[in-house]
């Protein structure tokens, strides 16, 4: 035992005097050791997280397309799918109240989260509770994720901004100033970085629908362009776009609000249906497989199955690949020392002439190398057990 | 008057062959009749380079073992022990000093001079730390006793390596070139606190050397170049203390 502890005595001081060299192999230990953790555990989290996200949907309605992009788009509010249903198919999959059909129309963005337009049932669909104000009940009005809330600092009656579409057109639809009616409470899931509005303040947001400013005389005569008209006519006034920054919906002027063509023309980009029982499920299968509502509808665990199968080969080829690196890394770690030996041979010969064991030089050697792995491997584990509150973010970074 | 005591290593009939050189048909070889070392005593190897100095400090020390011949530590025939017991009892009987002192740049200096315990698994008991500060104190590095080896002058580096050698208290401490590295103000001073430290212990000194300046601190010279061996001043056997 005083042999033993001699040795660690030995090892522990020549690793710290020699710092670099020992925090150098500590990270390369610590790699080899973390990155197949680390890899495995935000596989398995962000599985689970996908998984549980899309068992709670149970199907996804949207155009043909892929089915992959059309569920993840759906869960994760992320990149609109590239083709769009209209307001009729969602109102067909609602027909003979045959299921609980949610509109989702959204690719906009406000505050640095996406601007969800759907049914205010959506948050009961999902369980989502208000922890101040309502839910949203007319257009102009919205309700905010926790996340958004506490990043951005909004509370209940505060007005925020849609972010502009596209700056360089001047023709473009303005920012829409919307009201912040209730704002969430953390749910842990994609609803917490998004901002609820109706379809209806999504599709103005858009540009599909507006309303008109009243030039009065309050407005400054700078931004006239011209005035047509006299008494006995209406009367025209050009102005310059920049007008107003932004417009905003209040009961005073919601009236003025309109669309232009039919709403049922308008486009949805998916739509989250909830069949009634097994049968209207079946029923509604039937109907998109026929034709009778145009839409393609899938079973939200068995698109996210489909994509884990892929994520699973990607994770083994990463990990063999890994496993690669780390016999490389060893192997590595082993001429280190190895050298390291030939650079101690001074010193390995004068304990050997001092007289110390021949298996003396072995064991602080050896000692050392315990100690580099274990304090690697710990270091390892204690990361790889943090790695899991990046789940969240690394979700965010590959789901949008 | 100096004392000596019993004899700590007797070498007697040694024969040793180096390898021949490439293209040579007869390699080189060490003969030393007899050669007595008392306690307390203390005997310069000199000679051309060569001669077999080192190979000489390292048969006494049971590091390489001779063709024919015996070596002896205190009673004990080193060739009939093992090579394991040939460590051991180098780590209890015998201290090394060397001309590039070998001190390990890892250790502090106190650790340095504990470093045999540590190596031969012994207990670092109150004991061998009091040895160790007595020596500190006695060759006058007590204040350098945390002090990192790199950051110590080569005289006091020296004087490390003596209380290293001297810590376990050894029947024989065989020194080779220890004034080697030093500069020549340092030289005496570092051989005569060898010398006396040792002696004070009753431990003997057998240490090669090539300054002819300092045989004079030394009770004996072994010439191996004449192979004779010169004796100076005046000594006399004593049993070891009990």
């Amino acid at each position: 035992m005083t042999g033993l502890r001699h040795a660690f005595f030995l090892a522990r001081k020549h690793l710290s005097h020699h710092r670099g060299r020992t925090a150098l192999l500590c990270v390369a230990l610590f790699l080899v050791a973390f990155l197949p953790i680390a890899i495995d555990r935000l596989v398995d989290a962000g599985e689970q997280a996908l998984r549980a996200r899309a068992d709670s949907t149970p199907l996804v309605a949207g155009a043909a397309g892929s089915p992959i992009d059309l569920v993840l788009s759906a869960i994760y509010f992320r990149e609109p799918p590239a083709a769009t249903i209209s307001q009729a198919e969602v109102d067909a999959l609602r027909a003979d109240d045959l299921a609980m059909v949610l509109p989702l129309v959204f690719g906009d963005r406000v505050k640095g989260g996406p601007l969800v337009g759907t049914d205010p049932d959506y948050l009961e669909f999902r369980g989502l509770e208000i922890s101040s104000g309502r839910n949203f009940a007319m257009a102009g009005e919205c309700v905010v994720g926790a996340a958004v809330a506490s990043r951005e600092g909004i509370v209940v009656d505060d007005k925020i901004v849609t972010e502009p579409r596209e700056i360089f057109d001047l023709a473009g639809a303005y920012p829409l100033r919307m009201r912040v009616v209730g704002v969430l409470a953390e749910s842990g899931s994609p609803d917490d970085a998004a901002v609820f509005a109706s379809t209806s303040t999504a599709w103005i947001v858009q540009g599909r629908g507006h309303g008109h400013i009243k030039v009065d005389e309050e407005v400054d005569e700078r931004l006239v362009m011209g005035r047509t008209g006299g008494d006995d006519e209406p009367s025209v006034v050009r102005m310059n776009a920049a007008i107003h920054e932004f417009v905003e919906i209040t009961p005073e002027n919601v009236a003025d609000f309109h669309f232009h063509g039919e709403t049922v023309d308008l486009p949805v980009n998916a739509a989250i249906v909830l069949p009634r029982d097994a049968k209207a499920g079946t029923i509604l299968f039937a109907r998109a497989e026929t034709g009778r509502v145009r839409v393609q509808l899938v079973r939200a665990a068995k698109v996210v199955d489909r994509l884990l199968v892929e994520v699973f080969r990607v994770r083994r080829i990463l990990l063999a690949v890994l496993g690669v690196v780390a016999v490389a890394t060893v192997l590595l770690i082993a001429v280190v020392i190895a050298l390291s030996v030939r650079i101690r041979a001074a010193e390995i010969e004068t304990m050997h002439l001092i007289g110390c064991t021949p298996s003396r030089v072995p064991l602080i050697i050896a000692t050392e190398v315990v100690i580099l792995v274990l304090s690697s491997g710990l270091a390892a584990m204690l990361a790889g057990f943090g790695v899991t509150a990046l789940v969240p973010a690394v979700e965010r970074l590959l789901l949008g | 008057m100096r004392v000596w005591y019993a004899p700590v290593l007797r070498l007697t009939d040694l024969q040793f062959d180096y390898p021949a050189p490439a293209g040579a048909v007869d390699g080189f070889r060490l003969a030393v009749p007899l050669l007595e070392v008392r306690g307390g005593e203390s005997i310069a190897v000199i000679g051309p380079s060569g001669c077999g100095k080192t190979t000489l400090l390292r048969l006494a020390a049971g590091i390489i073992t001779p063709r024919s011949g015996r070596v002896m530590i205190d009673t004990t025939d080193l060739s009939t022990l093992g090579e394991s017991a040939r460590r051991s009892l180098r780590l209890a009987r015998i201290g090394f000093v060397f001309q590039d002192f070998r001190l390990l740049e890892h250790l502090d200096v106190e650790e340095n001079i504990l470093l045999p315990f540590r190596l031969g698994g012994l207990r670092l008991d109150p004991a061998a730390r009091d040895r160790a500060n007595g020596l500190l104190e006695r060759l006058g590095i007590a204040h350098l006793r945390r002090r990192g080896i790199t950051r110590l002058s080569h005289g006091e580096r020296q004087r490390t390596a003596i209380c290293r050698a001297l810590v376990t208290e050894p029947s024989i401490v065989l020194a080779d070139e220890p004034t080697g590295n030093l500069d020549p103000a340092n030289k005496r001073v570092i051989l005569e606190a060898l010398l006396d430290a040792a002696r004070e212990k009753h431990a003997a000194v057998l240490a090669v050397t090539h300054d002819h300046d300092l045989l004079d601190a030394f009770d004996r010279v072994v010439d191996l170049g004449e192979g004779l061996t010169r004796t100076d001043g005046v000594g006399r056997v004593t049993e070891a203390p009990s």
